[in-house]
């Protein structure tokens, strides 16, 4: 297994956020964990990325227990929603950080870089600075600053949830194509049922602290409470009106 | 008629400058000339000697307002840092106003026993020490609204990506909070640079910054120098204000 | 293990931090409070003689008390009133200059200048010896220097107040017509002349009700500013009334020890008042934020 949680809690001032997670993750796959604004996922996310610690329960990965290690060793990458570039560097530098904290030869960081700003089409961008890109550029550069490191999993946390309708289906589409390449686990939280399907090989659903993880994607349409089957029925309603 | 109200307001906030420089180079003006009969640039030269008062009132508070600056700017860095994550974070912010509305030279008169018991009175540290305990509330009250959220956030995303505290410190944090330090810096000079009552409570009379050679000179009523050093203190303000273009000096504490 | 470094490295940062803050801060401004309140009962000082309100009472029954806190007021309103009525309507009308990065620098500049020079320059321009009076004399409009006005050292504080707002204006100018773009009361004067309001009411309905609302923490803070000033009232200022920093400094400097304890009572009730300004200040600020 990549990633397994074990009996995760966690409560901020006497509120309990999260109660008993499990969770597994294969290798190589990628899981949609779907969820209102506040029910946690977050949190989850920021704990499996060591930047909060958590009241109880065990993160593992690849079968070693990483409870104890601090987030810059723990080689996991978390993208938050709204592309946090660094303001004081322009496209290429956000992109080369890692590999420069890695204290790669320049001529390695060059090579990898330009090969991948060309794979996310931004080698026209490379010198622009944050507040000259779009929205979807942001996240491109933001996407590939995590990519770089080439870390075994990525936690994702509504990324595309600021982009616009177009944007947002380029971006799911280069995702799927990258992770592929890379060969990268995932772990993607979003309040987007359509998105959740799409994205993912299996499926959770959060409220209150408290997730349900489905078999297949199947078990995850037919249960009512996500909110699938209603969607689904939305877009078949519409079909027969046009 | 905005012409006219352009023109006046431009030569009411150059005047000063203006009139200044003139009255350092005078030789003599008597009543009712406006202009002086003669020019002697006399007192600027003998300003060069070292063994002269301005010489040495200007390195002595450039000496004092780049320690002042330099310290409250570093200070106020870490205490807001740690205001910011702290619980009574409110209460902790207010207290840094409560400095800043006693006039200074009142503020330097109720601790001046302190000074006194602890030797400091009268020294080139005890001036640094009591500006500082003005200049630091303000650059926390200034770099506190560095710390947001956003800053975490940055943080975090370097450590994810394998970032160590210190590099993350150098060459994240650092590189982020320079406009803001620098604003700091540039602020907390000139709250020293200009200061005189608690100077002159606190220093007794032996720390003779600019600005007390300036008062010495009004009260011995010698104009002529206290234009001169009315000039010096000036001029490197002007000269950093025209090339930073304002950038460093609209105060976030209001 | 790294990870508990870290922590502790984060927590030995806040620590610090506090320390400082409580060292630099708090600690000097309550031990300065502590100190005047000792010495104005008899506790402290070289010839204290053990507890007596003997010193509050002669401050409280003294006319120095009322008149300097009332000269204090006198001047500190004035100079915002005026200050306020010169920018504000500026700022409607040149706010575009004022933002403009060239031209602005003019604005910028008497930043530049120091209390004490600015007093200094006061005092040549509008002494009885003055450029003023020279100006008058050469126009004809007095025939001899002691018919011009006193207006430095004067009872009005003419001089005083008219420093003051020179270095205020710039101040305010730079604020309030940042005030008036982030207000966006260039789009909104637009809609009211489009409803039918005139220059005059757009300024008199508008734009001084909003900028004034809005400024309003920033304009305490420049009371109790100038309120406590100490540079130009002891150069330009007369003996009596004295601004209430001039006056504490005087008698904290008398030879005659009586004196001594009742400028330090007088810092006392000096820095309840401000505190009590400042607490307003911080609730408007609040609100603001809000």
């Amino acid at each position: 297994m990549l990633l397994q949680t074990e009996n995760i809690s966690h409560s901020y001032n006497g509120e309990s956020v999260l109660k008993n997670i499990n969770i597994t993750l294969p290798f190589n796959n990628t899981c949609s964990i779907l969820g209102k604004s506040g029910c946690g996922k977050t949190t989850l996310l920021k704990i499996i990325a060591g930047i909060t610690i958590q009241d109880k329960g065990n993160v593992l990965l690849n079968n070693n227990n990483i409870n104890k290690q601090p987030p810059s060793q723990r080689n996991i990458v978390y993208m938050s929603q709204e592309p946090l570039l660094f303001p004081h560097l322009n496209v290429f530098d956000n992109i080369a950080f890692g590999l420069r904290v890695r204290k790669e030869p320049d001529a390695v960081i060059q090579k990898k870089v330009v090969n991948l700003l060309e794979q996310l089409g931004l080698a026209s961008q490379r010198l622009k600075m944050q507040q000259q890109l779009s929205g979807g550029q942001k996240q491109r550069v933001n996407f590939g600053r995590a990519l770089i490191v080439n870390p075994p999993l990525m936690l994702l946390d509504e990324p595309f949830g600021n982009l616009d309708a177009h944007t947002r289906a380029d971006m799911q589409l280069l995702y799927k194509n990258m992770v592929a390449e890379f060969k990268i686990g995932s772990l993607f939280v979003t309040h987007d049922v359509k998105e959740a399907i799409l994205m993912a090989d299996s499926i959770g659903f959060m409220e209150a602290g408290n997730l349900h993880t489905y078999e297949n994607k199947q078990a995850f349409i037919n249960d009512e409470k996500t909110g699938a089957q209603a969607e689904i029925n939305f877009w078949k309603h519409k079909q027969v009106l046009h | 008629m905005k012409k006219i109200i352009s023109i006046f307001a431009v030569i009411l906030f150059v005047f000063p400058f203006l009139y200044a420089a003139l009255l350092s180079v005078s030789k003599n003006i008597q009543y009712p000339a406006l202009l002086p009969h003669d020019f002697s640039f006399s007192r600027w030269v003998a300003v060069f000697n070292p063994n002269n008062g301005i010489a040495s009132g200007f390195f002595l508070s450039m000496i004092i307002a780049f320690s002042v600056a330099s310290l409250s700017t570093t200070v106020g860095f870490i205490i807001s840092r740690a205001i910011s994550s702290h619980r009574y974070k409110k209460i902790l912010l207010y207290s840094c106003y409560f400095p800043l509305a006693l006039s200074p030279v009142i503020f330097a008169s109720v601790i001046n026993f302190y000074f006194v018991y602890a030797g400091l009175s009268g020294t080139i540290a005890g001036v640094i020490l009591a500006q500082l305990f003005i200049s630091v509330p303000f650059s926390i009250i200034l770099l506190n609204s560095f710390w947001t959220t956003q800053i975490a956030s940055l943080q975090n995303t370097s450590y994810t990506l394998g970032a160590g505290a210190q590099y993350t410190f150098f060459k994240v944090l650092l590189p982020v909070a320079r406009p803001a330090l620098m604003v700091c810096l540039f602020q907390t000079f000139l709250i020293s640079w200009f200061e005189y009552g608690l100077t002159s409570i606190t220093g007794v009379g032996k720390v003779q910054t600019l600005t007390l050679k300036v008062f010495q000179y009004i009260n011995e009523a010698n104009i002529y120098y206290a234009a001169l050093s009315s000039c010096i203190i000036i001029l490197p303000v002007a000269l950093l204000l025209l090339w930073a273009n304002k950038k460093f000096i609209v105060s976030k504490i209001y | 293990m790294i990870l508990e470094n870290m922590l502790l490295s984060n927590k030995f940062f806040n620590r610090t931090g506090i320390t400082l803050l409580v060292m630099l801060v708090i600690l000097p401004f309550a031990a300065g409070l502590i100190y005047a309140l000792f010495y104005s009962i008899g506790f402290a000082g070289a010839f204290a003689k053990g507890f007596t309100l003997q010193h509050i009472k002669a401050v409280l029954y003294s006319n120095d008390l009322l008149s300097s806190f009332l000269y204090s007021l006198y001047i500190a309103l004035s100079v915002i009133v005026y200050s306020l009525l010169l920018v504000i309507p500026a700022v409607a009308g040149f706010h575009r200059k004022i933002n403009d990065g060239k031209k602005s620098f003019l604005v910028y500049l008497p930043l530049a200048v120091p209390a004490i020079v600015a007093s200094f320059i006061s005092f040549q321009v509008m002494g009885k010896t003055g450029v003023l009076s020279s100006v008058f004399f050469k126009l004809g409009i007095i025939k001899d220097l002691q018919q011009f006005p006193d207006v430095v050292n004067d009872v009005f504080a003419t001089s005083i107040i008219a420093t003051h707002i020179l270095m205020a204006v710039p101040f305010f100018l730079i604020y309030f017509s940042n005030l008036f773009l982030t207000e966006r009361l260039q789009d909104m004067s637009a809609i009211a002349a489009s409803l039918g309001a005139g220059k005059r009411q757009i300024l008199q309905k508008l734009v001084f009700p909003v900028l004034l609302k809005r400024g309003l923490a920033a304009i305490l803070l420049y009371f109790i500013f100038v309120f406590g000033s100490y540079e130009i009232p002891l150069l330009l200022g007369r003996q009596q009334p004295q601004m209430i920093s001039v006056l504490i400094v005087r008698k904290l400097q008398r030879f005659n020890l009586a004196d001594v304890p009742q400028g330090y009572f007088l810092s006392l009730l000096y820095s309840l008042l401000m505190l009590v300004l400042l607490s307003v200040f911080l609730k408007l600020k609040n609100k603001e934020l809000a």
